[in-house]
């Protein structure tokens, strides 16, 4: 499993696609087939607006990372890439603390299974866990 | 520790430095310091920010003490830097500071004449700063890291529940795109980019390094 992370719009698609040009790439409108197939090397982009579509079904921060660990176990390689959403103010509202928060845990407990964590700056990559 | 996969050739270029960070994260102070450490005649300080009321006016303030006594020359330049070329002497031996990138984003595209398009507002920027380049020894471009507050997802059809979460009017996130389109075209241009956090300068890319 690899992690990308880093704020909107600062090339981290395009970054992992130069590393890996033939992965699949899911996002928040089919990732769900993830979880029925099995394969090599996929890309599952904007994992944050996957937590909040999930959080807004009502699911639980352990469900989501059950699904999320279970989607890895399936790929020989999945690389995980997701906005920074914490790095402003903590909002009042409980919905929206809520994504904030079950993202960053979330994010927490894949880069630690994860071999390689990198952050995305301006498209440029500083790999902040593995190689 | 760094990954510098991106590296492109550099020679016969000027040298390009981007500076980025947070609001107050010192990298106005970092720049500076920058300028002072080269060998350069002429310094040259293009301030883009529109001043607008009293907040404006104590922040120019700060800035203008912060460069008191080292020799800096301030260009004003909301819009259209380019311009300033003309003002700058002996340009091959001059170093110029750019602040901010987010202002001067702000300033092209939301004008008296209405919100101008994202794409001609990049193509613009681009456009100005390849003639600053190829015409000032030394370039240092300071810009904002704006990208991590989570209130950047355009809505998207057929996500359910997903118009539940805050986000940044369109015409922001078109602003925020550009400007975050922009620092990645700069970060392949420059030869070094330096992330400022509290102070501190971390590296992600050097011309010297690989």
């Amino acid at each position: 499993m690899e992690v990308y992370i880093g704020g909107y719009a600062q090339g981290k698609l395009t970054y992992v696609r130069k590393k890996y040009p033939e992965a699949q790439i899911y996002d928040e409108n089919n990732w769900q087939q993830l979880a029925v197939c099995t394969g090599q090397t996929v890309i599952c982009n904007h994992l944050h607006r996957i937590i909040a579509a999930e959080l807004a079904e009502g699911k639980t921060q352990p469900e989501i990372l059950a699904e999320l660990l279970d989607i890895d176990q399936r790929y020989e390689k999945i690389c995980f890439i997701c906005d920074e959403i914490g790095n402003g103010i903590v909002p009042i509202e409980k919905t929206e603390r809520d994504y904030r928060e079950v993202t960053g845990r979330i994010l927490t407990e894949l880069a630690e299974r994860a071999e390689t964590v990198v952050r995305i700056l301006c498209g440029l990559g500083q790999c902040i866990k593995g190689v | 520790m760094s990954d510098i996969r991106n590296r492109t050739d550099f020679t016969g270029k000027r040298h390009i430095v981007l500076i980025t960070g947070g609001s107050g994260s010192g990298k106005s102070a970092f720049a500076e310091n920058l300028v002072l450490e080269q060998e350069a005649e002429n310094r040259y300080y293009l301030a883009t920010m529109q001043i607008y009321g009293a907040e404006g006016r104590k922040r120019v303030m700060r800035h203008r003490k912060l460069r008191q006594g080292k020799g800096f020359e301030t260009l004003e330049y909301p819009t259209d830097i380019a311009a300033c070329i003309g003002k700058i002497y002996q340009p091959a031996d001059a170093v110029v500071l750019l602040e901010c990138m987010s202002n001067l984003v702000a300033n092209e595209m939301f004008t008296e004449n209405g919100t101008i398009q994202q794409e001609l507002v990049i193509q613009k920027i681009r456009q100005h700063l390849r003639k600053l380049f190829e015409t000032a020894g030394y370039s240092i471009i300071v810009t904002n890291n704006v990208f991590e507050d989570g209130k950047c997802n355009p809505y998207i059809n057929g996500l359910r529940g997903y118009a539940a979460y805050e986000n940044y009017a369109p015409e922001t996130i078109a602003y925020i795109e550009a400007l975050g389109m922009i620092n990645i075209w700069l970060a392949e241009q420059a030869d070094t980019v330096y992330e400022v956090v509290a102070g501190q300068a971390v590296c992600w890319k050097a011309k010297d390094r690989e």
